[in-house]
C-alpha cells in the first residue's frame, strides 16, 4: 500500500474530523482511500459482505458540502461499516446466513438512523458469524468468514468479525457490532481495537436480528477510546421501539475522557483470570495493572462468590435463539450451517425449569457484581485468556461451542458496560485485550479509565502489515 | 427435575420428544455444552439459597 493511503487508513475519527475542519482533508478523499483499501484487501480478509460505494461517495460529498458550510457535528464525514445483522434500508442484510442471502430490508436499525443523522458515511455491511452465533467456513458459504488482519490463518474473533477485521486493517474508521456473550469485545481483543458493549438498555437494538434478546447489546467499535465515546454520544438514549431501552439520562462521554484514573479504585478479577489465561496474557495483565497503578489508580482483588452460575447463560441464550429461529429451523434447516443448526436446535431441548432457574441464577450473579461495584469504580480482567484461535483448531472442535477462555460473558449476564482495548501481543503476534467493566450506565468512567490506559501505552498505535 | 447428569441418551430422548433431529456427529459436543450450562444450577439449593426475584431487573422503560 502507498504510504499516503496507509496514513489515511489509520486516522481516528477525532483526527479526521480536525483535518476536515482545517480543510486539509475531505470526507471524499478519505472515503475514496478506504474504498480502494477495501477492494485490495477483500480477497484476503473478507471483512465486508456488501460494499456501498455509490452511497458512501454520495454521503461523503454531502458531508463535504456541510463542512464547508461550517457544520460542527463531530462525526460528520467519518466512514463507518455496520455488522450485517443490523438492518439497513435498501441495502442487502444477510445476517451472514444463506437464509437471508437476498434480503433487502425496508427500514434502518435505530442505530443506523442515528449515525446517518450524525453525518457518518456508510461504507457497507461487515461480515458476521452466521446469525451472530456460528462461525461460517472460509470458502463454501455465500458469506465466508472474515479473517484476522494480524494473521489470516486465525479467526478475527466474533461474532462482529468483519467489524474487528475492518478496523484493524484500516478499512473503516468506525463500526457497529453486537454482543450477546462477547461478540463486540472478543473481536476487539483479537484484532487489537477499542470495542464497547454498553449497558443493557443504553443503545437501542431496534432493527437488529436477535440472537438472545435478554443478553443482546449493540455498541460502537473503533481504534481509539475517544472514537468509541464520540459514537456512543450519538447512539445512546431512549428509543420506544426497543422494549428494553432505558430512560436513564445520557452521559457526557467525551468531556470526562481526560480526567485520568487518579483516586479511582479498581477491582481486579485476579483469581478468575489467573486460573484461565495463558502465561502471555498473565504477563500482559501484570504490565497493564502496573500502568494503572502508576497512573494513580488503587487496585484491590475481588471475587464473585457464585461466578460459576454465569454458565447458565448458555441455556438462556440457546432457548431464546431457538424461540426466534424455530420456524426457519423447521422449514429450512439446510440453509443453516450444520454446527449452528445443531447448536440452535438444542435450545428446543431445554426445559422451562432449566431456563427459569438459569434466569434466577443470573440475578444472583448480577446482585453480587452490583454489590462489588459499590466498593470499586470498575472491574479489570483480560478480555480473552489467549490469542485468537486458528481456523484449523476452531474447526477441529466441530465449531458447536466457542473457543475460550472468555471473560466477556459475565457482563452480558449482568448487563454492565464493558470495553476491550489492546494491551499487548502474544507469541504468535496476535493482539491481547484488556477488559474494563463498570457500573450500570456509567460508561463515562469505563471510557475514562480506558482512555487513560490507552494514552499511557503504545498498543492502539500498532497496525498489522497488510 | 433437572437430571443428575446430562447424557447423550438424555439429549437424544429430549430431541425425540420435541420432534427435533440432531446430527449424530454433534451429539457429544452438544451434550457437553448442556451439561456445562446446567451443572452449576444443581449446586444451588433452593431451600436454603435466597433467590432474588424478579429474575432480571434493568432500568428499562415502563409506560406510565
Amino acid at each position: 500500500m502507498p504510504t499516503q493511503t496507509v496514513d489515511l487508513a489509520y486516522l481516528s475519527a477525532a483526527e479526521a474530523g480536525q483535518l476536515f475542519r482545517k480543510r486539509e482533508l475531505s470526507p471524499v478523499e478519505l472515503t475514496q482511500a478506504l474504498l480502494k483499501r477495501i477492494e485490495a484487501t477483500q480477497p484476503t480478509l473478507q471483512a465486508f459482505i456488501t460494499v456501498t460505494e455509490e452511497l458512501a461517495l454520495e454521503q461523503a460529498k454531502a458531508a463535504e458540502a456541510a463542512i464547508q458550510q461550517g457544520d460542527p457535528r463531530p462525526l460528520l464525514g467519518i466512514p463507518i461499516g455496520h455488522k450485517d445483522i443490523i438492518l439497513t434500508e435498501g441495502i442487502l442484510t444477510t445476517g451472514g446466513s444463506a437464509l437471508l442471502q437476498d434480503w433487502i430490508p425496508d427500514k434502518n436499525a435505530e442505530m443506523v438512523t442515528r449515525l446517518d443523522a450524525a453525518g457518518m458515511v456508510t461504507l457497507g455491511k461487515l461480515s458476521t458469524f452466521e446469525f451472530a452465533s456460528g462461525l461460517s467456513t472460509l470458502t463454501d458459504h455465500p458469506f465466508p468468514s472474515a479473517r484476522n488482519p494480524w494473521n489470516p490463518d486465525h479467526v478475527p474473533g466474533g461474532s462482529s468479525s468483519g467489524s474487528g477485521a475492518a478496523l484493524a486493517a484500516g478499512l473503516t474508521v468506525g463500526a457497529l457490532g453486537t454482543d450477546t456473550g462477547g461478540s463486540i469485545r472478543w473481536p476487539g481483543a483479537a484484532c487489537g481495537i477499542a470495542a464497547l458493549k454498553p449497558t443493557y438498555g443504553r443503545c437501542s437494538r431496534y432493527g437488529v436480528l436477535s440472537l438472545s434478546w435478554s443478553l443482546d447489546h449493540i455498541g460502537p467499535m473503533a481504534r481509539t477510546t475517544e472514537d468509541v465515546a464520540l459514537m456512543l454520544e450519538v447512539m445512546a438514549g431512549y428509543d420506544p421501539k426497543d422494549p428494553a431501552s432505558a430512560t436513564v439520562p445520557v452521559g457526557d462521554y467525551t468531556s470526562q475522557l481526560k480526567s485520568g484514573v487518579k483516586g479511582l479504585k479498581l477491582g481486579v478479577l485476579r483469581s478468575w483470570y489467573e486460573a484461565n489465561s495463558t502465561p502471555e496474557v498473565l504477563a500482559a495483565m501484570t504490565e497493564a495493572l502496573q500502568v494503572l497503578t502508576d497512573l494513580g489508580a488503587e487496585l484491590v482483588d475481588v471475587e464473585i462468590p457464585h461466578l460459576d452460575l454465569m454458565d447458565g447463560a448458555t441455556l438462556i441464550s440457546l432457548a431464546e435463539a431457538y424461540a426466534y429461529h424455530a420456524k426457519d429451523l423447521k422449514e429450512h434447516p439446510e440453509l443453516y450451517l450444520k454446527p449452528l443448526q445443531n447448536r440452535f436446535k438444542v435450545g428446543g431441548l431445554i426445559s422451562a425449569e432449566e431456563y427459569l432457574n438459569a434466569q434466577r441464577a443470573r440475578s444472583i450473579v448480577k446482585a453480587e457484581v452490583d454489590g462489588i461495584l459499590k466498593g470499586v469504580d470498575a472491574l479489570i480482567s483480560p478480555t480473552w485468556g489467549d490469542e485468537a484461535i486458528s481456523f484449523e483448531k476452531y474447526y477441529q472442535n466441530h465449531a458447536v461451542t466457542f473457543p475460550g477462555p472468555s471473560f466477556t460473558r459475565l457482563f452480558n449476564v449482568t448487563g454492565s458496560p464493558a470495553i476491550s482495548i489492546p494491551c499487548g501481543f502474544g507469541s504468535q503476534g496476535l493482539p491481547l485485550g484488556l477488559q474494563i467493566a463498570g457500573r450500570a450506565f456509567d460508561e463515562a468512567t469505563v471510557l475514562r479509565i480506558s482512555h487513560a490506559y490507552e494514552q499511557a501505552t503504545p498498543w492502539h498505535q500498532k497496525h498489522p502489515s497488510i | 427435575m433437572i437430571p443428575a447428569t446430562i447424557t447423550a441418551d438424555i439429549v437424544k430422548a429430549r430431541a425425540k420428544l420435541a420432534g427435533i433431529t440432531l446430527d449424530e456427529t454433534y451429539i457429544d459436543d452438544l451434550t457437553k455444552m448442556m451439561e456445562t450450562a446446567i451443572a452449576p444450577l444443581r449446586t444451588v439449593d433452593p431451600e436454603t439459597f435466597k433467590w432474588v426475584e424478579p429474575a432480571v431487573t434493568f432500568d428499562a422503560y415502563k409506560p406510565d
